[in-house]
């Protein structure tokens, strides 16, 4: 009880350090028109003001909690690794999902551009990120690097690929609209 | 000078090359897939109209043609993730000419201008009207002033430019408007037949509602009449030396070459003259305008330059 | 067409991360471009995107009653009892329930609005003015904020945040407030990203942790075949009251434009949550353990939105929520139908002496909505229980797939890998609230209706002639304020649970 209700203090002035930048520091800086405006002769609403709501409505709600604690579930260092760990595979899966592609048809003329709607080519990034990220998730959740978890991450990406291209024409797949 | 006369000479170039070679695209071909950005919601009647171009081009010259939506801060967005992009033919988007003229003037920070653009063609006009309902009891421009001057009605924008033109038709008629802004003419229309607005501009919408009685066209924002309504004045005719001209457009990476500009403005044009893309412009648009080369490059331009005047005269 | 429709529908609702709208976005233009844009055309489109519509609410609830993740945004508050039942080894007849309270809460609807449909949304919009409006989608953020979850502050928050991160880039200025000079940030934040990685990516990520941790098998629950699933009459007698009730609440909420399913949903889960606490068996689980009351009044609730929102759309051309939007996308598209009042009137119309073709028009969708009801009622359950047979997929390698689809969903909407980072981001809030016990849910709906909210307030604002108390000046919409500080301020004295 008495930890759970100091970690939600702590939320709490997460939340409050967090609502000051914001309305201190992130909106002044960020926004063109202040919290009102004087246009055509008359006063409009600016774009600041909706923000500056609602970093009071997250001040508000900090007050809350602190007045109020309940018993808190908290962020540990475990759930942090975990997250580290994830944030690991897909920064992984997602480069590999993006130059792959470019990669292999670096020895082509024109390169992968022209080539991002033309089957094979424009499954390559989309199918072995696919594997490695479902097939990395997998050995993750398990504590155990299998063969199987990576064939059926590419099962999955083949699937999820036809599923999309085959049947629409003007749908692109990742990673084929950013090239 | 020596520019104008080269896109004057473009110009007659691709006025021959609608009516022999869309075909071929005149011996020029993209280098891959063309990706066409669409600065409109996703479908809407705009949106709708583009994705049918983009099937006929396709169906026409074989060329593959995948559109995709860039939207927000009227086409400035569409235009900044255009600017960018290889001026080979393989990139080209759907905007308004406002969002060259107008909203390009008004986004300074974004660095778009005319000049770093090559306008391809227009697709259709723009019959925008100033629109209310018709139980409101207004049946002319006349009717809605005298109840103007009774007290502030709500007048229905979908941009900053139109707002500007508004207040400048209550200052000219000596009325004034509270000017409600909204996003897209859809949600004039919206406001409008549920009474939360009295009045609005209305860019086509209109055209059923007003066949039917419902709403009525109590001016013209244009430079001409309406067709639909030809007796409402026009913005000229009331005092407002601004109006709300405009047209959705086609337009590439600057520096394009000339070749691949021919090519694609002859295939979008012939799209809108034939295929499902003209049947759909000819019921939601009242039928296809394609204006292109030097007289599209002087429209952008003064659309752009005039946007300042309007600027400074609402100050 | 419907049948068609209304297949594709379950089974994207089944799916997480491919909600009804988003398959009636990409159906739209496929179906225009094989349709064309003649007056015949649209009954049979419409038809589709109706049993897009009402296929994904039912099939919402499958993933969300199997696997813990709603299929569909509306179908979270499924998850709270649906889940414990098929832990217990009754997914099953949880899914009957859902099924059955789904196409009840729909029915029921369809009948509200074929009924009311000339009337009631008339009335709705003739007393709420701008600020009116302005003023209920506050109380209605209130009331989420305070109602959802243990704690009313971190409700508070979990609200502020989803109305900060949908202000990111959508200001009326030239300039994209809150962007940080990104310029891939300049569209604002896709409402895919925000909703689906919060929701979906949140939970995947909060499960695969507790799978990491507990080394154990972890296989689903499986079905336990030899347990009568079938609904007996009693079932029916004690889930019945809560499906009335949750079908009216839907109705109501339906027939307002700007507040979709999820609200009702939650209205309808918590309000059947405070009946429940008086008049439980003893032995009876809890709501959120799995009571098959939890599950019957969250279903019927959404469900009974889809027929009730088409009442301002045919009556004033205004969508209710996404699915709406689509539809009347769809009838200004194609052309030949304007909704709006005219909409009703008798003759008249464009020729003189026939029907107007109008009210014709409507007439075919109505009968395309029950059409898709009876469906619903007849394969609707059979093709649900079908979809179930994924429950037999262990987790850990179900998971990763959810949220591999997830991500190429929302990139093929978005077509941006910065998209697909966004998502993760989101996720990962998703995944940080979800351990210090903060809903997501207040979150979500901040999010889609933070831009109506400031829309509608900056025409409030500037309608009446920029009066700064324009909340204030009108008798409804002070009730509504007073009523939402009331809300906020009741739920905080309430003792902590």
């Amino acid at each position: 009880m008495e930890s759970g209700s100091s970690s939600d203090r702590w939320l709490a002035l997460f939340f409050l350090a967090f609502s000051i930048l914001i309305v201190l520091v992130w909106i002044p800086l960020d926004t063109e028109t202040g919290l009102v405006e004087k246009v055509r002769r008359k006063f409009v609403i600016g774009d600041a003001l909706a923000p500056t709501i609602t970093g009071a409505i997250i001040t508000l709600g900090a007050i809350m909690i602190w007045l109020r604690p309940s018993q808190g579930h908290t962020i540990t260092r475990k759930n942090v690794i975990w997250i580290l760990q994830l944030l690991a595979i897909f920064a992984i899966s997602l480069m590999i999902m993006r130059y792959m592609g470019p990669i292999v048809a670096m020895g082509f003329e024109g390169g992968y551009r022209p080539l991002r709607a033309t089957p094979p080519w424009n499954y390559i990034g989309f199918l072995v990120g696919g594997t490695v990220m479902i097939g990395g998730l997998i050995a993750t959740a398990s504590r155990r690097i299998s063969i199987r978890g990576f064939a059926i991450g590419f099962a999955t990406s083949l699937i999820i690929a036809l599923l999309y291209d085959m049947p629409f024409d003007d749908l692109l797949l990742p990673p084929n609209g950013d090239v | 000078m020596k520019k104008i006369l080269k896109a004057a000479l473009l110009a007659t170039f691709s006025v021959a090359l609608i009516s022999v070679a869309h075909a071929d695209g005149h011996g020029w071909k993209p280098s891959g897939p063309i990706k066409m950005i669409i600065a409109f919601a996703a479908g809407g009647g705009a949106d709708t109209q583009a994705r049918l171009i983009a099937d006929d081009i396709q169906t026409a010259t074989g060329w593959e043609v995948i559109p995709e939506q860039v939207t927000g801060k009227g086409g400035v967005n569409a235009l900044v993730a255009l600017k960018d992009m290889p001026a080979d033919g393989t990139a080209i988007a759907m905007v308004v000419t406002e969002s060259l003229g107008y909203n390009a003037a008004a986004s300074k920070g974004s660095g778009i201008v005319p000049s770093g653009f090559t306008g391809l063609t227009t697709t259709a006009g723009f019959q925008m009207g100033v629109v209310a309902k018709a139980d409101k009891g207004w049946s002319s421009f006349e009717d809605m002033l005298a109840e103007a001057k009774n007290g502030n009605l709500r007048f229905g924008t979908m941009s900053p430019r139109l707002s500007d033109l508004a207040f400048l038709l209550g200052e000219a008629q000596g009325v004034e408007f509270n000017i409600v802004q909204v996003a897209g003419g859809r949600a004039v229309m919206n406001g409008v037949q549920a009474g939360d607005m009295d009045l609005g501009f209305m860019a086509g919408i209109q055209r059923k509602g007003v066949a039917s009685g419902d709403l009525v066209n109590l001016a013209s924002a244009l430079s001409e009449p309406l067709v639909q309504t030809p007796d409402a004045p026009t913005f000229a005719d009331l005092g407002v030396q601004f109006n709300a001209d405009g047209y959705f457009v086609f337009v590439a990476p600057g520096g394009m070459d000339p070749k691949a500009r021919d090519a694609i403005t002859a295939a979008i044009v012939e799209a809108t003259k034939s295929g499902q893309a003209s049947g759909m412009i000819n019921n939601a648009f009242g039928g296809a305008v394609t204006i292109q080369g030097a007289e599209l490059d002087a429209l952008l331009q003064s659309d752009f330059e005039s946007a300042s005047a309007l600027m400074a005269a609402v100050q | 067409m419907v049948f068609g429709g209304f297949l594709l529908g379950i089974t994207v609702g089944a799916t997480p991360g491919l909600a009804g709208p988003m398959a009636m976005a990409i159906s739209l233009p496929i179906l225009i471009s094989v349709f064309g844009f003649s007056n015949d055309a649209l009954l049979p489109v419409l038809g589709f995107l109706i049993g897009i519509m009402k296929g994904a609410t039912v099939g919402g609830a499958v993933p969300a009653i199997l696997f813990n993740t709603p299929g569909t945004p509306d179908a979270y508050m499924t998850t709270l009892d649906g889940y414990p039942m098929a832990q217990k080894g009754e997914a099953k007849r949880a899914l009957r329930i859902a099924h059955f309270s789904s196409a009840s809460g729909d029915t029921f609807s369809d009948i509200v609005l074929v009924v009311c449909a000339p009337f009631l949304a008339i009335l709705v919009e003739r007393y709420l003015d701008l600020p009116e409006k302005t003023a209920l989608l506050i109380l209605s953020l209130a009331f989420i904020a305070s109602v959802i979850g243990g704690s009313v502050g971190k409700g508070v928050i979990s609200m502020g945040l989803g109305l900060l991160a949908a202000m990111i880039a959508t200001g009326e200025d030239f300039y994209p407030r809150l962007t940080m000079g990104q310029s891939s940030l300049a569209e604002g934040i896709p409402i895919a990203a925000a909703v689906l990685g919060v929701l979906i990516l949140g939970e995947v990520f909060k499960s695969l942790e507790d799978l990491h941790r507990t080394t154990q098998s972890n296989t689903m629950s499986q079905v336990a075949s030899g347990q009568s699933s079938a609904l007996s009459h009693n079932d029916l007698r004690r889930l019945l009251p809560y499906i009335g009730r949750s079908a009216l609440i839907g109705t109501c909420i339906g027939a307002l434009p700007g507040i979709g399913s999820t609200l009702a949903a939650t209205l309808g889960y918590t309000t059947a949550k405070r009946h429940y606490v008086t008049a439980k068996p003893d032995n009876a689980p809890d709501f959120g353990e799995g009571a098959p009351e939890g599950i019957a009044a969250t279903e019927a609730a959404n469900s009974s939105v889809s027929g009730a929102n088409l009442i301002p759309v045919l009556s004033l051309g205004i969508p209710g929520n996404a699915a709406a939007v689509f539809l009347i996308l769809a009838m200004d598209s194609i052309g030949g139908f304007n909704p709006g009042p005219s909409v009703f009137r008798l003759g008249g119309g464009i020729g003189d002496s026939v029907m107007n073709p109008e009210m014709v028009m409507v007439f075919g969708i109505f009968t395309a909505m029950f059409l898709a009801n009876a469906l619903n009622w007849t394969i609707g359950g059979i093709f649900m229980r079908l979809v179930g047979v994924m429950a037999r997929i262990p987790k850990n390698r179900l998971l990763p797939i959810i949220l591999f689809l997830t991500l190429t969903a929302i990139y093929v909407q978005e077509t941006s890998m910065f998209a697909i980072w966004i998502t993760i981001f989101f996720g990962l809030l998703g995944y940080v609230m979800r351990r210090v016990g903060m809903s997501p849910l207040p979150f979500v709906i901040a999010f889609i209706l933070a831009g109506n909210l400031e829309a509608t307030a900056r025409q409030a604002f500037a309608a009446t002639g920029a009066d700064p108390f324009f909340l204030l000046k009108s008798p409804i919409a002070f009730i509504f304020i007073a009523l939402a500080i009331f809300v906020v301020a009741y739920n905080l004295r309430r003792p902590l649970s």
